[in-house]
């Protein structure tokens, strides 16, 4: 193999590729990147055997070849490289990097032992803007449990149906769910749980700037490919718990509140919270919303908050967490808190906007 | 032959071609899920093992398959649930701040007093049990706990263990199995490290030995822990021993160490009671939050007498059947679906021969001595317990048990069934004895 790259493309690459090596197996190759040249591109690609990328990147071919090099040095020495051109070529299993006054050999291994990472066929199923997914799974990945001991609730659970796609995660306590809109209308309804993992590494490497995402599916595969990269990975199979059920449709109680105001006061009100992290939160009509946490140690602490309130009185105890989770990602400047009692689901949605929705539990005490 | 073994014996051939991480990245958790005539299922648990068997392996697959069963010309290739196959990861954080404090042995945390339950079996371990966690080291020390099996000496000790450990967190609490504390004595032996095994078992402040019988036959680690004992025992710190029954009642094991173990306070636990049982079952079906009627739990509890284990497991598998069928369960139900665990298919695999060798291993003497014409005193009680469990429960007869025993006159075989049953009803330690016995030949 001979190639010339352009350190920057290289760069990028790798950095998508570079992150789900898996590391410290006992199988040396799956702890390298494999670099290929494919029809006039120079193709990367990794696997942990639970995910696999793919990336293309461009380069001048002088002669086609392949060979995997271990994924942290290869990585590392690209970063650290101040130059703008590095000429890769191989000999046996070195591959050999020249670049002005830098020169390099590293030991890596056949590209035949490379795991062949699995192929789909099939058209693709959805396509959907990458900037919406990228908010979309902001918006919702965290809230999905961290516990593999139910590994359908360990996932994200993607619905497609027409024109929409509903992206959802709950660790039985909480539920994040977030719709979003498809380019085009899919064939047929389609139901998938795709670990956290995937998604997580997913939302990394889906920078801005990009243009769609198309979605695809085989038998028990995903596939996401935007740009020059495709991300494959396998399902959770089993049933997504029908979560709409749990989603109640009347609330006591409505909250306008200052996403930022809320976020201070719980953010001091959780220095004070106890072991279990609970909060009191107090919604009085006229008055507004007032937060309060006392622990025997610490001590206590109560904020008032302008809110207009509209329903009745109403207060509930919540995890400081579960709420500032939610809190955190959302970009609008005020959100609604809708409370039922002290004993039932409540629900965040941001103000001004239909396809997003948070529900938490209230703590028992 | 079957799938399982018939996928075995070809990877049992594939693994000497590969190399170690090759074989085990690729054919772990792979199985044979369907065979018919011409050809096989494999199913492996994700799309880039299937793509590597198929593309790389395959020929190696079907050349070793042809060996083994010729007729197989197929080979396919199918994803199934990894999950399915792996047992839950285990929950990491109770274990986590365990084993922090009771050094790299854990103590299960759900032992403990709550969830014993207390009966007039097992009243005095109880009480014991009790009193040596509020003040260990300075109450019966060592305490010693004996009784059948899965009767819950495990359960009191560890239950001691986690009540210190709860009142002292830094306390420092060991519980080892005595087969684990011989294998560390061996390993230390032959590494040269058996300074960092007497400091690691001479700092503890309570040390918990599961089984203790099992020291038995084994003179060098019985002297090892005869000094841990007394270096323990000097500096007040608490020892309790389990055993399966009285420590003067183990075989081959020295006088020093028996007299060591009656020291402080020998506790026994007893089959439990109706009224006890059915407290275990009502405490164990709210630990699981399942609700059953009063009468199925008498059922229960009145049809399995001697083992807890086997209790809970009785209402393990009722639990499981009808979550499963989605049913509440009716008495009849209860019936068919516990009649494995009520009547064991016991007598089967059972021979007279094994009954000789538990019966021989039990007493520390080999099966020849019980088959050979000696009369030594050693070797008779052993041999008419054998005779004894032999016609009791395989129902053999007379004369064949004679003929089994070297050639005996079927009247010795009267004698000696007549002799044990009545030292049965005079000696209550027998009976145990030889309950302790039959578990040993239905367990294996």
């Amino acid at each position: 193999m001979k190639v010339v790259c352009t350190k920057e493309n290289l760069k990028k690459g790798l950095y998508m590729v570079g992150r789900v090596v898996g590391v410290g197996n006992p199988l040396q190759v799956l702890n390298n990147i494999l670099i290929k040249t494919d029809s006039g591109r120079v193709k990367l690609s990794s696997t942990n055997l639970e995910i696999g990328v793919n990336t293309w990147v461009g380069g001048k071919i002088s002669e086609e070849g392949a060979l995997t090099v271990p994924a942290r040095i290869i990585n590392e020495y690209i970063n650290n490289l101040p130059t703008e051109k590095v000429s890769l070529s191989t000999k046996e299993t070195t591959l050999n990097l020249e670049s002005d006054n830098y020169h390099t050999n590293i030991n890596g291994l056949p590209a035949d032992d490379f795991p062949l990472i699995p192929q789909i066929k099939e058209e693709a199923f959805a396509k959907v803007d990458a900037d919406e997914l990228r908010d979309a799974l902001s918006e919702t990945i965290w809230a999905a449990a961290t516990n593999e001991s139910q590994p359908e609730i360990s996932g994200i659970f993607f619905s497609f149906e027409e024109n929409k796609l509903t992206i959802a995660s709950t660790d039985r306590y909480r539920l994040a769910e977030r719709k979003c809109l498809l380019k085009t209308r899919v064939r047929e309804k389609k139901e998938v749980i795709i670990p956290s993992r995937t998604i997580s590494e997913l939302y990394k490497i889906l920078g801005s700037g990009l243009k769609d995402v198309e979605i695809y599916f085989s038998e028990s595969q995903v596939l996401f490919k935007f740009n020059d990269t495709e991300l494959i990975s396998r399902l959770i199979d089993g049933q997504y718990p029908d979560y709409a059920q749990i989603v109640p449709k009347e609330f006591k109680t409505e909250v306008v509140v200052g996403r930022e105001d809320l976020m201070h006061a719980l953010r001091a009100a959780a220095l004070f919270a106890s072991e279990s992290n609970n909060i009191q939160l107090e919604a009085v009509e006229k008055k507004g919303l007032v937060i309060k946490a006392s622990s025997a140690q610490a001590g206590e602490n109560t904020t008032d908050i302008q809110a207009g309130v509209q329903g009745l009185n109403n207060s509930a105890v919540f995890n400081h967490r579960y709420l500032l989770d939610c809190l955190n990602v959302l970009p609008e400047a005020r959100v609604v808190l809708k409370l039922i009692n002290d004993n039932s689901p409540a629900m965040i949605v941001p103000e001004g906007r239909d396809n997003y929705l948070y529900i938490a539990m209230p703590t028992k005490i | 032959m079957t799938n399982q073994q018939l996928w075995q014996a070809i990877l049992g051939n594939l693994e000497l071609t590969l190399s170690k991480a090759n074989f085990t990245t690729w054919f772990k958790n792979t199985s044979i899920i369907e065979k018919n005539d011409l050809g096989i299922m494999v199913g492996v648990p994700n799309a880039f093992t299937k793509e590597w068997l198929q593309n790389k392996y395959h020929l190696e697959i079907l050349k070793t398959l042809k060996t083994i069963a010729p007729e197989i010309k197929e080979v396919k290739y199918q994803i199934i649930n990894p999950t399915l196959n792996q047992p839950p990861p285990a929950r990491k954080e109770t274990t986590r701040t365990q084993t922090q404090k009771t050094e790299n042995q854990s103590i299960n945390p759900k032992y403990t007093f709550n969830t014993f339950v207390v009966g007039a079996n097992n009243q005095l371990a109880h009480a014991a049990g009790i009193a040596v966690s509020k003040k260990p080291g300075q109450v019966y020390n060592p305490l010693f706990i004996y009784g059948g099996v899965g009767l819950g000496k495990t359960h009191l000790m560890q239950a001691v263990g986690n009540e210190i450990c709860k009142k002292k967190p830094d306390a420092k609490i060991l519980y080892v199995t005595s087969e684990r504390f011989t294998n560390e004595f061996v390993s230390s032996l032959t590494q040269g490290k058996s300074e960092n095994f007497k400091s690691r078992y001479r700092t503890v402040d309570v040390l918990l030995v599961d089984d203790i019988q099992f020291l038995a036959g084994k003179e060098g680690t019985q002297e090892e822990f005869f000094h841990t004992f007394n270096a323990l025992h000097q500096n007040n710190k608490q020892v309790v021993m389990t055993s399966d029954r009285l420590p003067k009642e183990i075989p081959a094991i020295e006088e020093r160490l028996v007299s060591r173990f009656e020291w402080g306070m020998i506790a026994d636990i007893q089959a439990p009671d109706l009224e006890t049982r059915l407290a275990i079952l009502k405490t164990k079906a709210r630990e699981k939050n399942y609700d059953l009627e009063p009468e199925i739990l008498n059922f229960i509890a009145e049809t399995i007498q001697t083992n807890i284990r086997e209790l809970e497991g009785a209402l393990n598998r009722l639990m499981v059947y009808c979550q499963l069928n989605n049913t509440r369960p009716t008495i009849e139900q209860v019936k068919s679906v516990l009649i494995n665990v009520i009547t064991p298919p016991k007598k089967r695999g059972v021979s007279p021969k094994k009954i000789i060798e538990v019966v021989a291993d039990f007493y520390n003497v080999t099966p020849e001595d019980l088959l050979k014409q000696s009369r030594k005193k050693e070797y008779v009680n052993p041999r008419q317990i054998a005779m004894y469990i032999i016609r009791k429960e395989l129902e053999t007869s007379l004369p064949s048990i004679g003929e089994f025993f070297g050639g005996r006159d079927h009247t010795t075989v009267i004698h000696a069934v007549d002799k044990i049953e009545r030292a049965i009803k005079e000696k209550s330690g027998l009976k145990q004895e030889i309950d302790l016995v039959k578990d040993r030949i239905y367990i294996n």
